[in-house]
């Protein structure tokens, strides 16, 4: 835990912190240095509860609707049905790409369609909720959250349908006229 | 939605956890939470930090001029690209668009640069998905989502002229 905790970006960002923090000290005066230091605390006061509870709520979320709940059936189920089943499991798919790609991996190969992958690959980026409850509810407040949320509701199925528009592998097709 | 709401939902979602599909489950999920949030919790700091000097930095009206609310088309389209070229997870891009949004960005805007970083975010395209699903399923994806940061932001002043 503590090494994805003080991982490569942490460090980064501590160094971009100093190098900010020296710059506006010596560039902007104490006064601002000061002022600025005090603002980030008190909106770290702000996110560090907020980002308790809905770490929380993203969790439980998961335990009652697992993806699989979901994915199962974005491959049975054809047109919008499929899109659908489709986003929902995309948005309650827990982490990083390191999780939900060999998800997407394991789902082309039992069949699944490719206008459901997208959905699906579209609705985990921009719908998450793991990640709005981690990030953009505590750093950007709930109304931001939920007016994206809402505006990306259809995002995964607009894609999955542009993306069925795309004949099928070229290899499949000369196949298919040998 | 405050502090305390989201706290009544989490304490309201885990009784029902625990009920419907037992403790163990609802303890696991809890142990799985404390843990994401510990691992965040050092990012989110020195993130939260280097936002707020760097907004000090940027230069006033720099910000409301390129990606403003009254910015335009334009602005959607310049936020659109910025979003599409952040290389990096949440940690990098959210810290960005806590700065852009205290240093004058409409949220119009930054609902297209969230949307575009989301799905063009090429070092994960590089990095997970070509290995995973192929060149092909990659570029076919990225075709497919051209045109959603621009939906995205139609959309949301869509729902800004309803609610607001």
């Amino acid at each position: 835990m503590l090494k994805q905790a003080f991982n490569a970006p942490f460090f980064i960002f501590a160094a971009l912190a100093l190098v900010s923090g020296t710059v506006c000290y010596l560039a902007l005066g104490r006064e601002i240095f000061l002022g600025s230091l005090q603002e980030d605390i008190g909106l770290l006061a702000d996110v560090i509860p907020k980002l308790g509870a809905a770490v929380l709520i993203a969790a439980f979320v998961q335990a009652l609707l697992p993806p699989n709940f979901f994915a199962r059936y974005m491959g049975e189920e054809t047109g919008l049905k499929g899109l659908t089943f489709a986003t929902a499991a995309g948005a309650v798919t827990p982490g990083g790409p390191m999780t939900s790609f060999p998800l997407v991996s394991m789902l082309q190969n039992t069949g699944t369609g490719r206008g459901a992958l997208i959905a699906y690959v579209t609705s985990w980026t921009t719908m998450g909720l793991q990640r709005v409850f981690m990030w953009e509810v505590p750093l950007m407040g709930s109304e931001f959250a939920i007016i994206r949320f809402v505006a990306s509701m259809p995002l995964p199925v607009i894609a999955g349908l542009v993306s069925r528009l795309v004949p099928a592998e070229p290899a499949a097709i000369k196949r298919q006229r040998a | 939605m405050g502090t305390v709401a989201l706290w009544i939902l989490a304490l309201a979602l885990g009784l029902f956890v625990a009920v419907k599909k037992g403790p163990d489950t609802a303890a696991t999920a809890l142990r799985g939470a404390i843990g994401r949030a510990l691992e965040a919790l050092p990012g989110i700091a020195v993130a939260v930090l280097t936002a707020g000097f760097a907004g000090q930095l940027i230069p006033d009206g720099l910000v409301a001029a390129y990606i403003g609310s009254d910015s335009g088309l334009g602005g959607v389209l310049f936020a659109m690209l910025i979003g599409g070229m952040i290389p990096g997870g949440p940690m990098i891009s959210f810290p960005l668009v806590v700065v852009l949004n205290e240093s004058g960005a409409g949220l119009v805007q930054l609902v297209t640069l969230l949307t575009a970083w989301s799905v063009f975010a090429l070092h994960r395209v590089i990095i997970y998905e070509i290995p995973l699903m192929g060149v092909r399923f990659s570029l076919i994806r990225l075709a497919s989502s051209l045109p959603l940061p621009l939906i995205a932001a139609a959309f949301t002043a869509l729902l800004l002229e309803l609610f607001r």
